[in-house]
């Protein structure tokens, strides 16, 4: 039983690495990072080199930005299916942000921040949610 | 005026509307009713009021360049909803472009290109 349990538990960290490292070899990727529900920051893989005084502050900022959509957008989607009657919006999995020079990517707890030039939506989307989304 | 038929044309693209910053429904098209288009304008309008406070404010707390807001999208688990501006889209997951979508949005509401 508890060889079962170390088996899975491998084989999503196993894939959830695999992921992280596809997400940074994409064009106008600037940072991956993985968090808990209440922001806090749990591993990340990056390709700043430039920002690395600002990492620290990116991290928290993308752990912060995840939080606060989440419940935002949970509670947007629940009242567009009451109010329109249309489902599939509920519940939400994902969200984009793209302001100034960037795009913020969220699905579940994964955070994706890119350039907003450069950026390759349908890329960072579908690897996102064929991991976290289908694959769960 | 945005041309709402031009995003209606993109595959995936179930419907299409503009609305002013008071969430007033300005025009819409596609597989949903007015009173549906009605409250599409109303929470799209009241979501973009939130996501410029917020941008401003990621701007400050990082020094990075967040700011003016471009769009937003939220995804749930078949459609999505994508803003830019004051035109939104509601869209398949499954079949749309999201490339696409984004760039006809900006190039239709002006912003963010």
């Amino acid at each position: 039983m508890r060889r079962h349990f170390w088996h899975g538990y491998c084989k999503i960290l196993n894939r959830m690495e695999k992921m992280l490292k596809e997400l940074k070899e994409i064009k106008g990727v600037l940072a991956v990072g993985e968090f808990t529900d209440v922001g806090s920051f749990l591993m990340h893989c990056s390709n700043i080199i430039n920002y690395s005084d600002m990492l620290k502050n990116i991290d928290e900022l993308i752990g912060v930005v995840h939080v606060a959509n989440h419940f935002m957008d949970v509670m947007k989607a629940n009242r567009w299916s009451l109010y329109t009657e249309k489902e599939g919006l509920y519940p939400v999995e994902g969200f984009i942000l793209a302001a100034g020079k960037y795009v913020a990517f969220i699905v579940r707890n994964i955070g994706v921040f890119c350039e907003y030039k450069n950026t390759d939506f349908d890329k960072v989307f579908s690897l996102l949610f064929e991991n976290l989304i289908k694959e769960v | 005026m945005a041309d709402l038929d031009r995003l209606m044309q993109i595959n995936g693209v179930i419907a299409a509307g503009e609305f002013t910053d008071s969430g007033e429904l300005v025009a819409y098209k596609g597989e949903i009713t007015e009173e549906q288009a009605k409250k599409f304008a109303e929470i799209c309008a009241m979501n973009n009021s939130v996501a410029k406070k917020q941008v401003e404010e990621f701007s400050s707390l990082s020094g990075l360049n967040w700011s003016p807001l471009h769009g937003w999208a939220i995804a749930g688990p078949e459609y999505s909803l994508c803003v830019m501006g004051n035109i939104g889209v509601l869209v398949k997951n499954e079949v749309v472009s999201f490339n696409e979508v984004f760039k006809v949005l900006a190039e239709e509401s002006k912003i963010g290109g």
